[in-house]
């Protein structure tokens, strides 16, 4: 059994002449919570869609559970889950719609959708919404159900794509118990952020600076490291060197 | 001043973030180019190529004759000979032939000896109006086949002629420019000045950007009309394209003032832009307000203007409803405008009704965005 | 996988606030409004009269119009000028006779006379057929005046031809039993073409087609999942605007219903990868519109939907073979009017069946998963 589900070596993403993600390389081990970091325009969002098959490398290797990203992407996207940043649920359809939806998609059969839909929202304290519209959710419920509807299906690993952006520090501090949670029953998750406190609960932390991974350790081994009291002060002491502005 | 020069940093952003998508741009100032050239060159009612087979049992001198004239005939095209009539319905299912032309059995013997001879004209029908056209042409061509053999030495009495001069009022070519012409920039200022703004105002909504602009320091007031000054420069834009194209292409003069069609197309450009706030303001999904505008204004000003069908052929009942659309109006001034080359008295009621609009537009659009602010 | 896209489908387009609604609404919309202002009808063209001879020739003249069967005597104007003003100019008379004073005196004195035939060309159609017939009809009156006056001799010894003419299919010459058929073409056009853009750009702008990009569903599926609503909603369209065609003009076509449901199966799926291959090169729904109705008025023009495409010259007349909606519009016709079959009309079902697969496969190789 490999217990190395993410493995990158030298991956590059040019558009035209400007280089997003620049020969980044590392391995991410199995129900591991490995946390990207990186300002806007660092090249993080492009690098998580190459390793979910949805962008193509211009050089370099990434195997991602057991598949290359180049060549069998589809095969990538049966394993994997993925939330993104822009909150993707459709809006007009039901919860459970949305979970039988989702579910359906990744091959799981109609009875075994509608006896896991009936726990998970159980486990999320969703029963009485179970029939509400998604759009008319408040922001942090639709999150948690995202990241419920992103695990439904049992993938090996879940890229989260900032998942807690623009909600209040209680509601993401139960976020990362659900995905505490989700990282025990043996999913990876791979996750960027830029809440620099998040960066604390994650295994380990790589930091994203012009396309380029500057560091990747432990939270305390990287505070050790750079002589820093968090992880901000860490962040901080690398993106002065930065030469790409924000956005 | 510092208002102003706020505002004029509005206005560049718009301009700019609608240049970046070229080819949206493109078509806008493409389309009215493309519908004066199809309008103008490729849509007519004229008869032309049309297909016919002969039946002719008979094969005489005469109906060789006729067969001939039709041959030479530079509107028909004869697509062969058919032995029996149950061959004709076939070929007009499957609508291969327009016309069927069949000689009676003796032709040539009937006529010289009875002086009367039979030919039936079989049209394909599904047209009425061609049909009627292709079967008169083609009983002129059949009688005007005999016109020489009927030069016979005159027989007293002298017989007595009546004779028709026709004259086609209007030339057709300019009449149907008089039609379309005014009737595409009303399309194309619906089209852009209404449908846009309505689509655009409602994406920023639908996106959420709204607020954010509303909570900046400019009045709403100005952000709107930020957000239409790009649409009306295209719209200049394409006004000065089709008034040269119809000068220029067409040949359809600018026979009255151009400051004129200038006031009036202001006129009806704010009417638009009204009308689109009006739209987005009352919808909440750029879908809506897309088949919204689609259908409460596209659709009325294609079939309804005078662009496609001529207004006066309408049953009364569709004129009336024609009135409550602005581009009814516009299209009538300009075509008294700029064709008829009349002066503003005569275009006053068009003005008139078109104020009206405007202001009762802006006063509902006004009073409802500011409700949905408060 | 297939199952759970389509039932998605459904549910958003049955949650749209106005989709519903408007499958119902527009077809009614169009089928009563556009008929009535599209009407080209040459039956019954509006004569009006100027006697200025007031004799017995004239006045038979006059009569004979009036009976001819083709006109409508709308008026008499006692001048030429007011007949074009107050009654060609306001579209209540298409043609004008004009009889002459001395019209009789002449016609016996110097054995012709003239008379003046105008003719407004603003439907081009009816002036040109009103003048046409016109002067048939002053021909016939001339030769009934020979006849009378004991011309018979050379009457008899002029040969005739008897041209009996006759319109296979819609005797009743009505303009609406053709205008309708393509007219639902039309609607299908309208509805089919328009979803797509809808749908697809909607999911662009609100980011769930990214949710679906990172998932195992292919690109064949997901166009797929798309195409198959847009097709049901055809049909409805299709049967909502037989049956009220039905009911508001009494039209019902003439083979079977299935020859009519084939073509428009293959049209509906031409008409939509038509608009999917729009909203895959669209980021935004203003663009997608943009682009729509751009094409969507030079294909109706160029349709033979107002002007029969055998109207148009050579280049335009090319320019129609890549227009999916004239083999359309064609097929509805004959199928209504002349009872054509699928065998008759091959040739426009292999060009829509072309335009399917073509448009389709770059509907499908377009649609990008992947940057």
């Amino acid at each position: 059994m490999n217990d190395t589900v993410i493995e990158v070596e030298g991956l590059t993403k040019r558009f035209g002449s400007f280089t997003a993600v620049d020969g980044i390389g590392f391995s991410v081990a199995r129900g591991e919570i490995f946390g990207f970091l990186g300002a806007n325009g660092a090249g993080k969002t492009t690098a998580m869609k190459m390793l979910c098959g949805i962008s193509r490398p211009t050089a370099g290797r990434a195997v991602v559970a057991g598949f290359d990203v180049g060549r069998h992407s589809e095969q990538i996207k049966r394993h994997i889950g993925y939330m993104s940043q822009k909150f993707s649920l459709y809006g007009e359809l039901k919860v459970w719609e949305n979970i039988r939806l989702y579910a359906g998609i990744y091959g799981m059969k109609s009875d075994e959708i509608a006896a896991k839909t009936e726990r998970v929202l159980a486990s999320l304290g969703f029963e009485n919404e179970r029939n509400s519209l998604v759009g008319s959710l408040p922001l942090g419920w639709k999150q948690k159900l995202a990241f419920a509807v992103s695990i439904f299906h049992n993938p090996q690993i879940v890229f989260l794509d900032e998942p807690t952006s623009g909600v209040d520090p209680s509601a993401r501090r139960r976020f990362w118990e659900q995905i505490y949670a989700a990282a025990d029953s043996g999913i990876t998750v791979f996750v960027t952020t830029h809440y620099m406190d998040e960066a604390e609960y994650c295994d380990r932390v790589s930091i994203m600076v012009d396309g380029r991974i500057e560091a990747l350790d432990t939270p305390a081994g990287l505070k050790e490291r750079f002589g820093a009291e968090d992880i901000y002060g860490v962040f901080h002491q690398l993106a002065r060197k930065a030469q790409r502005g924000e956005g | 001043m510092h208002r102003t020069s706020q505002f004029a940093a509005f206005v560049r952003k718009e301009i700019y973030h609608i240049f970046r998508d070229r080819r949206t741009v493109m078509i806008m100032l493409v389309m009215p180019i493309v519908q004066i050239i199809l309008f103008g060159f490729a849509i007519s009612n004229e008869v032309r190529n049309v297909r016919l087979v002969v039946l002719d049992p008979s094969r005489d001198a005469t109906t060789t004759q006729i067969v001939e004239s039709f041959r030479a005939n530079s509107y028909f095209t004869l697509m062969g000979s058919i032995n029996t009539p149950d061959q004709i319905e076939p070929l007009f299912r499957r609508g291969e032939v327009d016309l069927a032309l069949v000689f009676g059995p003796n032709f040539h013997d009937d006529l010289t000896r009875e002086h009367r001879a039979q030919v039936q004209l079989i049209a394909d029908g599904a047209d009425p109006n061609m049909a009627s056209m292709i079967t008169y042409y083609a009983s002129n061509i059949i009688q005007g086949a005999l016109m020489p053999s009927a030069q016979q030495p005159s027989v007293t009495p002298s017989p007595m002629i009546i004779v028709p001069e026709i004259k086609l009022l209007y030339n057709p070519q300019m009449k149907s420019a008089y039609n379309f012409v005014p009737g595409i920039m009303g399309f194309i200022l619906t089209l852009i000045c209404a449908m846009m703004t309505a689509v655009s105002i409602v994406r920023e909504k639908e996106r959420g950007t709204m607020e954010v602009l509303l909570v900046s320091p400019m009045r709403p007031i100005f952000m709107i009309v930020a957000k239409m000054a790009p649409y009306m420069l295209v719209s200049a834009a394409n006004l000065v394209t089709i008034i040269l194209l119809s000068v220029y292409l067409l040949g359809v003069p600018v026979t009255g003032h151009l400051w004129l069609m200038g006031v009036t197309s202001l006129l009806f450009i704010s009417a638009s832009l009204a009308l689109g706030l009006l739209i987005s303001t009352l919808v909440r999904t750029q879908v809506v307000a897309m088949i919204l505008s689609g259908m409460a204004l596209m659709m009325p000003v294609a079939m309804l203007s005078g662009m496609m069908f001529p207004v006066e052929s309408m049953p009364l009942i569709l004129q009336w409803l024609s009135a409550i659309i602005p581009a009814r109006w516009y299209i009538a001034s300009i075509r008294k405008v700029m064709i008829e080359g009349l002066g503003i008295e005569y275009v006053l009621t068009e003005i008139a009704i078109t104020t009206g609009m405007v202001a009762a537009l802006i006063g509902i659009s006004l009073s409802k965005f500011k409700n949905r602010l408060a | 996988m297939l199952k759970f896209l389509i039932e998605k489908e459904f549910k958003l387009i049955l949650r749209n606030p106005i989709l519903p609604r408007l499958i119902f609404i527009m077809p009614v919309v169009l089928l009563v409004i556009l008929p009535n202002a599209a009407n080209y009808e040459v039956r019954n063209i509006n004569l009006v009269v100027v006697d200025n001879d007031h004799s017995s020739y004239s006045a038979r003249l006059v009569a004979k119009s009036a009976s001819s069967g083709y006109f409508r005597l709308v008026a008499s104007e006692a001048s030429y000028e007011q007949a074009l003003e107050r009654q060609v100019e306001r579209g209540r008379a298409d043609v004008a006779l004009e009889i002459p004073q001395g019209f009789e005196r002449d016609l016996v004195r110097q054995g012709s006379a003239r008379v003046l035939i105008s003719a407004n060309t603003v439907n081009a159609t009816k002036g040109a057929l009103g003048s046409s017939y016109l002067a048939s009809v002053t021909a016939d009156v001339t030769r009934e005046i020979n006849l009378e006056r004991g011309a018979e001799a050379f009457a008899s010894q002029t040969p005739t031809i008897d041209v009996a003419t006759r319109n296979r299919y819609n005797q009743d010459m009505d303009y609406r039993a053709f205008m309708v058929p393509a007219l639902m073409m039309m609607l299908m056009t309208l509805l089919c073409g328009m979803m797509p853009a809808v749908s697809i750009v909607g999911e662009k702008e609100t980011g769930t087609i990214e949710q679906i990009n990172v998932t195992p569903v292919t690109k064949f599926k997901f166009i797929l999942a798309k195409l198959i609503p847009f097709w049901t909603i055809g049909y409805i369209v299709l049967t909502v605007a037989l049956f009220l065609s039905l009911l508001l003009y009494g039209l019902w076509p003439e083979s079977s219903l299935l020859t009519l449901y084939a073509g428009a199966t293959v049209f509906i799926v031409v008409i939509s990868g038509m608009g999917l291959l729009v909203s895959n090169s669209s980021s935004n729904m203003q663009q997608a519109m943009f682009v729509t109705i751009f094409f969507l008025v030079i294909f109706m023009l160029m349709s033979g939907f107002f002007t029969p495409v055998t109207s148009m010259p050579e280049w335009a007349q090319w320019v129609t073979v890549f227009n999916p909606q004239r083999y359309f519009a064609e097929i509805m016709r004959m199928v209504y009017i002349k009872g054509s079959s699928i065998a008759d009309l091959w040739r426009d079902f292999l060009a829509l069946g072309l335009f399917a697969v073509v448009l389709n496969g770059l509907a499908i190789i377009s649609y990008r998963k992947r940057v």
